[in-house]
Parts: structure tokens; C-alpha cells; sequence
């Protein structure tokens, strides 16, 4: 294990937090079909003050990333001055955007003011039919594809996100050569999940098992290429993964959950620090031994969900139980062990 | 490149670190590198303001360190040596 993992490692284990992300706003230049954001949220939004105080206590407490979202983070009417300042202060920040409005002068602005470490930004498809379908906005993929070339000439790090649909499950290939094309990375969630307020309506697109195949044989074989020369397991851990336990989400009225996709509040800045939340919380403390008897309840599965990946917020989504397993990881595992079982026929 | 106790030292632009766990993270932007260094580094690490020299910076550290001077200035002649070739410090 390299010692920066070994770090990681601790951060779950002795609750460091470590990674915030922020939902700065759901305001949106983009309408797509699946997006999670509640709309209907309620509440009084974070105010530029209480962000420099948020961020003078992550700083305090040694959180290093800092990952700006939304919605679309660049809409918030702050972003440029929140950027600025978290810059100043020594995050290593993230921007999740969907790139739409990166064009040369925006882009530039960004890297001279806020310098991100990376921007994770969002492709639906390889062609403009099915990326603008999906956006409900004609002409986003153009736009995209120019503001793509900008943050390279720009040489702005970014790489592109993609939620496998059954829009773009055909085009999975060609999302990748778009990417190699750019010689970034492309990382597909096969998870279409219901929005943040209940609604089902984005299950809609999930994607045919067929689908989910092909995306799970791609990523088999760039994982095997990838692993050739390295040894080495993945280290056993208490918790299921990080949420909670060294990372939190903050949404556009205060409220911190344990992961972006785990809604389960622990606590409203409104109302306490977030040093205040993170010490000492019940909730915060309930999150974490149901992480803990996620991580027991996957071991217990054995072979049936070796394979599979689980995600906690997920499955308090689905069933409304965050440590119960749901129908989907073993899905994943089967399919992951046919493939595994069939490239080592061959 | 030499290291004089008179040289001014910053960081470079692209480098952003915490502490954990008792040891230092430091994180290069440009290529995405990360390192892990103990206690006294990191300490150094946030004492280099692009103002202070390594003399000064090796005065302010013996206030918090129990070590011999001389001593001192050598590992940090030599770890300044180490990370002005990494890209993590930069020679005013
Ligand atoms: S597995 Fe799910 S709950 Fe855990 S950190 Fe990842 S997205 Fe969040």
C-alpha cells in the first residue's frame, strides 16, 4: 500500500474529515432528463459569510480536497469569489460542472483565479443527438466538444463523467475514444438513482442488462491493462467506504449529509459549525456503525457480491436501508464473474 | 543549485497540503503527485512564506524542535535540495 493510501485508510478509520463537497446551487444552464437535484428544496441558502467561515473550519480541521457542484457550481453568483478564496486558503479543489459554459473567457478566468486541481465534467453520449437529448438543450454538445478544446489549449486537468442510460449504451465505445481523443480519463456510474426528493421518473433510463455488460467488459479490460505490473490488495476497512466517516456533502440551505448520494442529514450549518457536527453527533454516529454493518453485511455475501459494488446511500435510497444489500450488486457481481470467467477462456 | 542559508524559498503555485494523522500530505497539482512527509517537514513546509530564508526558517523551527543548529541547517540545506528538484519549493 503506498503511503498516501495508507493515509486514506486512517481517515476512515479515525473519522478525519478529509474531502467536503459543496452543492452550491441547483440553478442549472442545463435540464437533464435524470438529473437527482431536488428542485424543490427549501430553505434559506448559505451566505457568502458563512462560506468563509465554513471554510476557515475545514482548514482548521486539515480538509485538503474541497469539491465544488451543484447543480451547476459556475451559476452560483459567488462562484468566482468562493473559488478565489478557498484558492487562497489552500484547498486542492474539485469542480463538478457540466461544462457548458466554459468557453475561452470563462476557462481562463477559472484557471488564473481558482486553479482547480481537476474539473470532472459531464458527457451523455458520443454525438450530439443523444448528449442533447439527454440535456434538453440543442446544440450542448457542441458547445461541450468546443469548450473541451479550450480547457486543453488552456491545459485546464479535467476528465469526463458519464451515468450509463439506456440512451447511450450503444455509444459506450465511442465515449471512450472521445475521451482517448483528449487523453483524459472517462469514468461511467452504471447507478441511475431516484431524485434527491423521491421522484422515480430517472429510473426510467437505467440502463438493459446488455448495456451494463458492455460497459462492465470495456472497464474489465482497461482495469486489466492498468493492473498489469501492480500488486497488491485493497485493504480491509471497518467501513464500507468514506461517507461519514472522511467525507460530507453540503447542500445550497446548510445541510450536511455523510455522502452526496447518502440524503440522511446530520446536521444544518444554520444551526451549528460544522466542527460542532462532526464532533460528538449521534447522527453522524448512527451513519457511521450502519457503514460499519454495510461493510459486515457485504463480507457476509460472500461470492454472491464479491464482484458487485455497493453503495450505502444507494441503498437508503432504494429500500430506504443504507447497510441492506440491494438486487443491483449482485447483478453487477454475476456479471463481472462471466466476464472474468470468459476473457480467462480465452 | 545551491542552498544558502540566505536563500528565500516559496512554494511553488501548483502545490496544496494538509496535515494527518501526525505526518504531511502534500499534493502536486500539475502531475497529480502526492507526497507523504513526516512531522518536521511539514512543519517547514508551512513556515516557507516566499519572505523567510532557510536561516530564518531554521531559527523558527529550533523554537519548536530540540535539535542542534548546525545540524538542522544541513538536513534542511539537503531537504530544500530535494524539493527544489521535486518542483515542490521554488528559489526566490
Ligand atoms: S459508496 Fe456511496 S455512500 Fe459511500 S462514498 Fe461512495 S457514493 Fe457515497
Amino acid at each position: 500500500m503506498s503511503d498516501f493510501a495508507e493515509k486514506m485508510r486512517q481517515t476512515w478509520e479515525q473519522n478525519i474529515l478529509f474531502s467536503v463537497l459543496l452543492e452550491f446551487t441547483y440553478g442549472c444552464n442545463l435540464n437533464c432528463a435524470f438529473c437527482y437535484n431536488d428542485k424543490t428544496l427549501q430553505g434559506k441558502t448559505i451566505s457568502r459569510k458563512q462560506y468563509l467561515a465554513l471554510f476557515q473550519d475545514l482548514r482548521n480541521m486539515g480538509v485538503l480536497n474541497l469539491i465544488l457542484s451543484g447543480g451547476e457550481p459556475l451559476a452560483h453568483k459567488d462562484f468566482f469569489f468562493l473559488g478565489r478564496r478557498a484558492r487562497e486558503m489552500g484547498f486542492a479543489i474539485r469542480i463538478k460542472s457540466n461544462g457548458h459554459a466554459l468557453h475561452p473567457a470563462t476557462a481562463r478566468r477559472l484557471k488564473e483565479e481558482v486553479d482547480p486541481f481537476i474539473i470532472e465534467i459531464s458527457i451523455h453520449g458520443s454525438c450530439a443527438n443523444t448528449h442533447d437529448r439527454q440535456t434538453r438543450v440543442q446544440g450542448s454538445f457542441r458547445q461541450l466538444i468546443r469548450n473541451l478544446h479550450t480547457l486543453k489549449t488552456l491545459k485546464l486537468r479535467f476528465q469526463l463523467n458519464s451515468v450509463l442510460t439506456c440512451w447511450n449504451e450503444d455509444e459506450i465505445a465511442e465515449m471512450y475514444s472521445l475521451a482517448e481523443e483528449f487523453e483524459v480519463p472517462l469514468k461511467f456510474d452504471s447507478r441511475i438513482t431516484p431524485r434527491d426528493n423521491g421522484d422515480q421518473s430517472p429510473l426510467k433510463l437505467t440502463p438493459s442488462e446488455g448495456g451494463l455488460r458492455n460497459l462492465l467488459r470495456i472497464q474489465l479490460q482497461s482495469a486489466r491493462q492498468m493492473q498489469e505490473g501492480k500488486t497488491g490488495n485493497t485493504p480491509q476497512t471497518r467501513t464500507y467506504c468514506g461517507a461519514g466517516a472522511s467525507t460530507v456533502a453540503i447542500d445550497p440551505v446548510g445541510n450536511v449529509y455523510p455522502c452526496v448520494q447518502w440524503r440522511q442529514a446530520v446536521g444544518n450549518l444554520h444551526n451549528q459549525n460544522i466542527q460542532q457536527i462532526w464532533q460528538n453527533n449521534a447522527a453522524l454516529g448512527s451513519i457511521r456503525k450502519t457503514n460499519e454493518q454495510a461493510q459486515k453485511n457485504m463480507l457476509e455475501q460472500g461470492e454472491k457480491a464479491a464482484l458487485g459494488s455497493f453503495c450505502p446511500g444507494m441503498a437508503n435510497l432504494v429500500g430506504g436501508d443504507a447497510a441492506a444489500i440491494y438486487p443491483s450488486v449482485h447483478l453487477h457481481s454475476k456479471l463481472r464473474k462471466e466476464l472474468l470467467n470468459n476473457t480467462g477462456r480465452q | 543549485m545551491r542552498v544558502e542559508p540566505a536563500s528565500v524559498l516559496r512554494l511553488n503555485s501548483d502545490i496544496r497540503h494538509t496535515r494527518l494523522t501526525g505526518e504531511g500530505v502534500i499534493l502536486r497539482q500539475d502531475d497529480g503527485e502526492i507526497l507523504v512527509v513526516n512531522e518536521v517537514a511539514i512543519r517547514f513546509i508551512e513556515l516557507i512564506d516566499g519572505n523567510r530564508n532557510l536561516d530564518e526558517l531554521a531559527d523558527l523551527l529550533l523554537q519548536e524542535y530540540e535539535v542542534e543548529r548546525d545540524a538542522l541547517i544541513s538536513d534542511l540545506a539537503e531537504y530544500t535540495h530535494e524539493l527544489l528538484g521535486q518542483g515542490v519549493l521554488v528559489q526566490r
